[in-house]
């Protein structure tokens, strides 16, 4: 695996050196890593040795510590004086997460239209700004992934600060991308070699993108029936919508203590019968094949059309863990071939 | 070559149902993504019935769909394997479909694969395998790389290994004998409840704690299972709102234990709820510890065996013990 | 097979223990009021709720009031056979015994979890089995919350 043959000069770190890099980047920052119990899921690292290489990606997309499943806006007390809001703390310590894939570095970027765009959300920005992304480049893939339908690269370290490709015995350090990347680099600087490598930049991993030319905008062309066919197997749970790195739906809910409450938002699914009812009962995706259409528009047809992109990032995750095994890259083609008709 | 044998035989009965009008709509399996990876198909005209497939990956329990797909269809056509037929008698026990309803289509089975089991004996590249067929004791697997051999038991699914069928259930078509397969060894879950009732309370608390802390309450156990068909569950309720949507410990665990004690008697040990689990929790590991309480305490028999009975929290005895007062 | 469970060292820290009582409206309510009338001793820990019939409790009311941060919840109603409904309290017995076990499995102490029958003339036997089942709770300790 060490193939350091004549070639490019790069600035490349041994595995061991990677491990004791990280220990001084965890006595600077908080680090968050792939740890695996029975998932791999990304988590605050107390001990480096602790950290899963071995992965190909993690159960729940990094969106989950940008965008938390339960988190709080603000807390409400009444005292003697009358009623007392106090805002949730935004201030978060400065963090790294090492560990991210192209797909869910994109992701981010997607999610930064929607919390950061025309409306600003603070708890998300705070976040996002103090969380330095070191990604890491997929050199295979699963047979799920569809990244390239979407122009990711599987060797790019689009929207990473430090972007590394794991070539067995060292990893290649192959993109510094900001200034903050730089910071961390000269952190590590006893440990990072420059040499003489043949990295695998030609040797990544080829995902088979899938056709959706012409779905935006052409949806609508698709019978009712075909969303009542396709969805026929679905369970309406929100294992595609959690798993999912660009998914963002959520629900605000109050939750009532003594004298006062705290006022949270937890992550919501489109998938459920219950998502859409209002509070007059009507519902007008009652039906499964309803929720299911909405769910392709929303990420090939809405979101597009407002921000220029596609709501979706060719990870796969939904594919994997679908309790039935749907596979949105057949939907696609045959929403596709149903336009064309 | 059986399997393929069986399988054109459902094609051909199914294309008969339909077009003799005798089921409006027939449920059963299909490829999904991978040879290895089958989806629910559904069926409903003849040229439909040449999707479906018929093999050692499909393992869903097609149960689950009746309630939500009765309202609209005479007869509904179903094919199923020992384990998920108890689920059909406990639906006809609930009063939520009659028999006449229903297409009872039984298909034989010598145990299910496991996907994540099969991912270990394997490796992770499970679109390498293109077909299988059996022997007594082995699945052989054809792949891309030539054939491999594994002994079924360390790849069927826990429950598998101790497989009950109903008692005297009518299926309308039977494609072939069914067995009850017998492997070497038994389903570890007993032993397991066994070793989560002999910890400490704090201990018990640690475990649970840390299998509950991957539950992200994406509902797929509740959607999974045949039992849960309230039109209106529980947990969706607003008033009085029992479950908070806050993503707690407190939470998850007030609605394992909930759920499970909604199964109380009902639960017929499928796997779905585990099976469908994204995070890999242990849940058929509660509902194997109420199913041995129902049976301790009052003398119930295991749900979907009897076609006669009453649930046991519908009901009591006089003589019911109260060793705890 | 279980392990004797850790009992809490109380040192010279008075834990007061919240406890939730269901009492059914017909005997153990009334029951209560009697203790109260006859100016006998009960403890002040816990809370009433009154019901109907003990088996108006359904289970969710216990796990939630468990999940609430309730260090013991009690079922009291009429004695076998004297329900006024006259079948209640044995579907209350059933659905006490299934989920004291399941509460005991998944790491809240069965012993937390109590039913009893006190008829409405058993004043002094509400104020001694409050009496000794908050004890009980006071033993055991503060539940192990988990937020």
């Amino acid at each position: 695996m060490d193939n350091r043959e004549k070639g490019v000069e790069r600035k490349i770190i041994t595995r061991d050196d990677l491990s004791k890099w990280l220990e001084k980047i965890k006595g600077h920052f908080d680090l968050y890593a792939p740890v695996r119990s029975t998932v791999v899921n990304f988590g605050k690292i107390e001990r480096v040795d602790k950290i899963c290489l071995d992965f190909m990606n993690t159960f729940l997309p990094p969106k989950v510590l940008f965008f938390p499943q339960t988190e709080e806006l603000f807390s409400y007390a009444r005292d003697s004086e009358g009623i007392e809001v106090k805002r949730a703390e935004d201030l978060i310590k400065e963090r790294v997460l090492f560990g991210i894939r192209p797909c869910d570095a994109r992701a981010l970027s997607i999610l930064d239209m929607v919390f950061g765009g025309e409306i600003q959300d603070s708890h998300y920005i705070e976040k996002r700004r103090n969380t330095v992304l070191i990604g890491i480049g997929c050199t295979e893939s699963l047979n799920t992934c569809f990244c390239s339908t979407f122009g990711i690269d599987p060797l790019s370290g689009e929207g990473t600060d430090i972007f590394l490709i794991d070539n067995g015995g060292y990893f290649t350090i192959k993109e510094v991308n900001t200034q903050r990347g730089r910071s961390l680099i000269d952190l590590g600087n006893t440990f990072i070699k420059t040499e003489k490598v043949d990295h695998r930049e030609e040797a990544g991993s080829v995902t088979v993108p899938i056709n959706i030319a012409s779905i935006t905008g052409n949806m609508e062309k698709v019978q009712e029936d075909f969303w009542n066919n396709t969805s026929d197997p679905c369970l309406s749970c929100g294992i595609c919508t959690y798993v999912c790195p660009t998914c963002h739906c959520f629900d605000v809910e109050d939750e009532e203590k003594k004298n006062g409450g705290v006022r949270f938002r937890t992550w919501d699914f489109c998938m459920s019968k219950d998502f859409a009812r209002m509070a007059s009962g009507e519902n007008p995706r009652i039906s499964k094949g309803e929720r299911y259409r909405h769910r392709y528009f929303h990420k090939f047809d809405y979101f597009p059309k407002k921000y220029a992109v596609v709501g979706c990032v060719g990870c796969g995750r939904c594919i994997s863990y679908c309790p039935v095994n749907m596979d949105i890259r057949k939907v696609l083609e045959r929403i596709r071939e149903n336009i064309q008709k | 070559m059986i399997k393929v044998m069986l399988q054109k035989k459902l094609q051909d009965r199914v294309k008969e149902l339909l077009q003799n009008g005798t089921v409006s709509l027939f449920i059963g399996y299909e490829q999904g993504p991978g040879f290895v990876y089958v989806s629910p198909c559904f069926v409903r005209d003849e040229s439909g019935a040449e999707r479906l497939v018929l093999n050692q990956f499909c393992s869903n329990n097609l149960a689950g769909y009746i309630h939500e797909y009765n309202a609209y269809n005479r007869r509904i056509g179903i094919c199923v394997k020992g384990c998920d037929a108890r689920a059909l008698v406990e639906l006809v026990k609930q009063n939520q479909i009659t028999r006449e309803d229903l297409f009872v289509v039984g298909v034989p089975c010598t145990g299910r694969i496991d996907i994540s089991k099969l991912r270990e004996e394997y490796g992770p590249k499970l679109e390498e395998i293109k077909g299988i067929s059996e022997t007594e004791r082995s699945f052989l697997l054809e792949t891309v790389r030539g054939t491999k051999e594994i002994y079924k038991e360390k790849i069927v699914f826990d429950k598998c290994l101790s497989c009950t069928h109903p008692e005297g259930f009518e299926y309308d078509i039977l494609l072939d004998e069914l067995k009850i397969p017998e492997f070497g060894s038994a389903d570890p879950v007993q032993k397991r409840v066994e070793e989560m009732e002999s910890l400490s309370t704090a201990e018990k608390n640690e475990v649970w704690c840390s299998y509950l802390s991957q539950c992200i309450l994406c509902r797929a156990c509740q959607k999974a299972c045949y039992a849960c068909y309230c039109p209106e569950c529980i947990f969706d309720k607003a008033y009085p709102r029992w479950f908070s949507k806050i993503s707690t410990t407190a939470q998850k665990r007030l609605y394992h234990l909930i759920r499970a004690y909604h199964l109380a008697g009902r639960c017929v040990d499928c796997g779905e709820c585990e099976r469908a689990c994204p995070a890999g929790i242990p849940l058929r590991l509660l509902n194997k510890k109420i199913e041995k309480e129902t049976k301790k305490l009052f003398n119930n028999r295991e749900a979907g065996i009897n076609q006669e009975g009453v649930l046991p929290l519908n009901t009591f005895d006089i003589d019911d013990p109260d060793f705890f007062l | 097979m279980e392990k004797k469970e850790q009992r809490v060292d109380r040192g010279t820290e008075q834990f007061s223990p919240k406890i939730l009582v269901f009492a059914c409206n017909w005997c153990s309510y009334a029951a209560a009021d009697l203790a109260g009338v006859s100016r006998l001793e009960v403890p002040s820990d816990f809370r009433i709720i009154r019901v109907m019939c003990s088996a108006r409790v359904r289970p969710e009311f216990v796990i939630y009031a468990f999940s609430r941060g309730f260090d013991g919840v009690f079922i009291l109603g009429c004695h076998p056979g004297e329900c006024h409904y006259s079948e209640g309290n044995y579907y209350t017995r059933r659905r006490v015994l299934l989920l004291k076990e399941t509460l005991q499995f998944m790491g809240i102490e069965s012993e937390r979890f109590q039913l009893r029958w006190v008829s409405a003339s058993e004043g002094a036997k509400f104020a001694g089995t409050m009496k000794r089942l908050i004890e009980g709770i006071r033993d055991l300790g503060p539940r192990n919350i988990d937020t």
